[in-house]
């Protein structure tokens, strides 16, 4: 074989050997690259995620404290029933005797739901928003007010005004 | 520009010529006469690019052949044949042919074609001198053919018949042409340089055998490379004896022209040569290998510096990634002591949300008091309200008001009527949704939706 052909053969396989394990070199590192860069990514999520968790967590604990500030919650359904009979009590105190009709309880699972009407007259309106205000404001058990009925009597030489309001006592326990 | 050089073997004297094209101008950089035995060491040092051999071969088989008309593949696949035929001896050879112009009324539809062919081992004997110092030949031409080209050049002499004289020490070569295009080729034994009276004899037998043998009729006899003779000493030739006019493209002195013209006329016509290139095709194959794998190497090598950057570009992307896993891994301990408490926390969370639902629910109904502390301050007058019904619908107060207008005239009672809607209609965070009067009784029904909170 022709020397200088031998030669270039030589220079030809070395070249190429060269390139071959260079470029699979450049290919694999860039593989290497791509699944480092998705790790980083997935430990960067789990950072950031980590910071969300601990800000929620913070805000779990803010928000629990809160809840627990405001009411202390009931653990037992009679604890529940207790509360909404002393609660009647409160009311038949605040708005001087008025004419409670109570049906029965309504539980579920952690609820328990006492329907009400409360009707009687009214003889100082301003004493009556404040009542209504009162009701409003019950705390644990709550009071849902689902219809208000104001009227005067049909008798126009009374000047009578009744009302009635029906409602529904509401409580929650904790569920344990 | 376009850098060439031509190598011209003639007598015991090789000529060198490094000349450049450029623009049909042709440059004489260097010239050179070497002597065989300094040859191999200008060989050893020097490195010569597109180099072109020309060589005054001893043995060459050349005449003019009849051949059908076919495309020019074909063509030389009959001269070759057509030379294997009438020269049995000769092995494996180059050539390289022309189709001439004209044809003979006996041949009509028949081609008449001039070859030159040389034997290969003559031509590898030439090669080999090269092959041994590294040099690569490009094209290989015998000493004829440049000159020859040099005449077709000539707006003078490429229409006529003329005999050229190429003079040397040793040997005069005779070559016939007929527009340019070779005819007939005879090497005449030389005492010298110049041309004596034996040299006449020669050219006048050589015009005789052209005129009765070729039937072709020189015009002139053309001196390649002689310096023009006195006119008191005219040559007795049968025919005029002209000197070549040498090429005016090319910018050297008439010295060099006239020493150098073979190895010139090669530079020159260049182009026009390429297809008579009387290479073996094994070397020209051998010399395209040696091209391929150069620029194989060379192409492979630009992708390995390629690919090194990028390699030596991932390499540092990988240690920079690297140094962030690590340093973010570290963190990941904190986060094993977060999860459990995220954890303890939501379910803790899970358990208040009812409540927290129910306190929420609690707090987003419309304000009634307020609603109610609304309607106390509206003007009532000439107003009896009978009755007022609230419906809670969560996120909005259903009022319905109802009740009779004291007036004394339909008229007073719509002038009230429209007043009290109007109040209605004022009170922040309502509309008056429906409204109605019963003109006969004088009562009226107006239902409002409060959304105060």
């Amino acid at each position: 074989m022709d020397k200088k052909l031998k030669k270039n053969l030589f220079y030809y396989a070395a070249s190429a050997l060269c390139a071959v394990i260079i470029i699979s070199g450049t290919l694999l590192s860039g593989k290497y690259v791509t699944s480092l860069s998705d790790k980083l990514n997935q430990f960067q999520t789990l950072r950031i995620n980590s910071i969300k968790m601990k800000v929620a967590t913070q805000n779990m604990r803010t928000t629990s404290r809160s809840v627990l500030s405001i009411i202390s919650p009931y653990l037992k359904q009679e604890e529940m029933e207790g509360a909404i009979l002393t609660t009647i009590d409160s009311i038949k105190a605040n708005m001087k005797d008025p004419d409670i009709t109570v049906s029965d309880f309504k539980k579920s699972s952690n609820e328990i739901v006492l329907p009400l009407t409360i009707s009687g007259q009214i003889h100082d309106y301003t004493s009556f928003v404040n009542h209504i205000g009162y009701l409003q404001s019950l705390f644990s058990p709550f009071f849902f007010i689902d219809t208000i009925s104001i009227s005067k009597s049909s008798d126009e030489k009374k000047d009578d005004v009744c009302f009635v309001i029906n409602g529904l006592l509401k409580t929650q326990s904790l569920g344990t | 520009m376009d850098r060439q050089v031509a190598i011209s073997f003639e007598d015991n004297v090789i000529k060198v010529v490094f000349a450049s094209s450029r623009k049909g101008k042709t440059v004489v950089q260097r010239t050179l006469f070497l002597k065989d035995e300094e040859f191999d060491s200008f060989l050893k040092t020097t490195r010569l690019s597109n180099l072109t051999v020309i060589c005054h071969f001893q043995r060459f088989y050349s005449n003019i052949v009849s051949a059908p008309p076919a495309k020019p593949a074909y063509l030389k696949k009959i001269v070759e044949a057509e030379i294997k035929k009438s020269f049995p001896e000769l092995g494996s050879f180059s050539l390289f042919y022309a189709v001439l112009k004209e044809k003979t009324a006996e041949e009509k539809g028949l081609k008449s074609v001039f070859y030159f062919a040389i034997a290969n081992s003559e031509l590898y004997e030439i090669i080999e001198r090269f092959n041994r110092h590294g040099q690569t030949v490009k094209y290989m031409y015998p000493d004829i053919l440049p000159l020859s080209k040099l005449i077709r050049s000539s707006d003078e002499l490429s229409k006529k018949t003329v005999l050229c004289i190429a003079t040397s020490e040793t040997e005069k070569p005779l070559f016939l042409l007929k527009n340019g295009q070779l005819r007939f080729i005879r090497i005449i034994k030389s005492s010298g340089k110049d041309i004596d009276d034996i040299d006449v004899e020669n050219i006048n037998m050589t015009v005789s055998y052209c005129t009765q043998v070729l039937k072709l009729n020189p015009e002139q006899i053309l001196l390649m490379n002689v310096p023009e003779r006195e006119e008191t000493d005219p040559l007795q030739t049968i025919v005029p004896v002209v000197t070549i006019s040498y090429p005016s493209n090319v910018l050297a002195s008439q010295e060099t022209l006239r020493n150098f013209i073979t190895p010139l006329s090669s530079i020159i016509f260049n182009h026009d040569l390429k297809n008579d290139n009387l290479l073996p095709s094994k070397y020209r194959t051998l010399h395209l290998q040696k091209r391929m794998a150069a620029y194989s190497t060379v192409l492979f090598l630009l992708f390995s510096f390629i690919g090194l950057g990028y390699l030596l570009m991932n390499l540092r992307e990988i240690s920079i990634l690297k140094k962030n896993i690590n340093s973010l891994r570290k963190d990941v301990t904190e986060i094993e002591s977060i999860v459990p408490a995220y954890e303890k926390d939501s379910e803790k969370l899970q358990q208040l949300t009812p409540l927290i639902n129910l306190i929420n629910e609690a707090h987003s109904i419309p304000d009634i008091p307020k609603t109610l502390a609304a309607l106390k301050f509206l003007p009532l007058e000439n107003t009896n309200i009978q009755n007022i019904q609230i419906n809670n619908k969560k996120d909005s107060l259903q009022i319905q008001i109802a009740g009779s207008i004291n007036a004394k005239n339909f008229g007073d009672m719509h002038k009230i009527f429209q007043e009290l809607v109007k109040s209605f209609g004022q009170m922040p965070g309502t509309a008056v949704t429906s409204k109605s009067i019963d003109i006969r009784n004088n009562k009226f029904q107006i239902d409002i939706e409060s959304k105060i909170l």
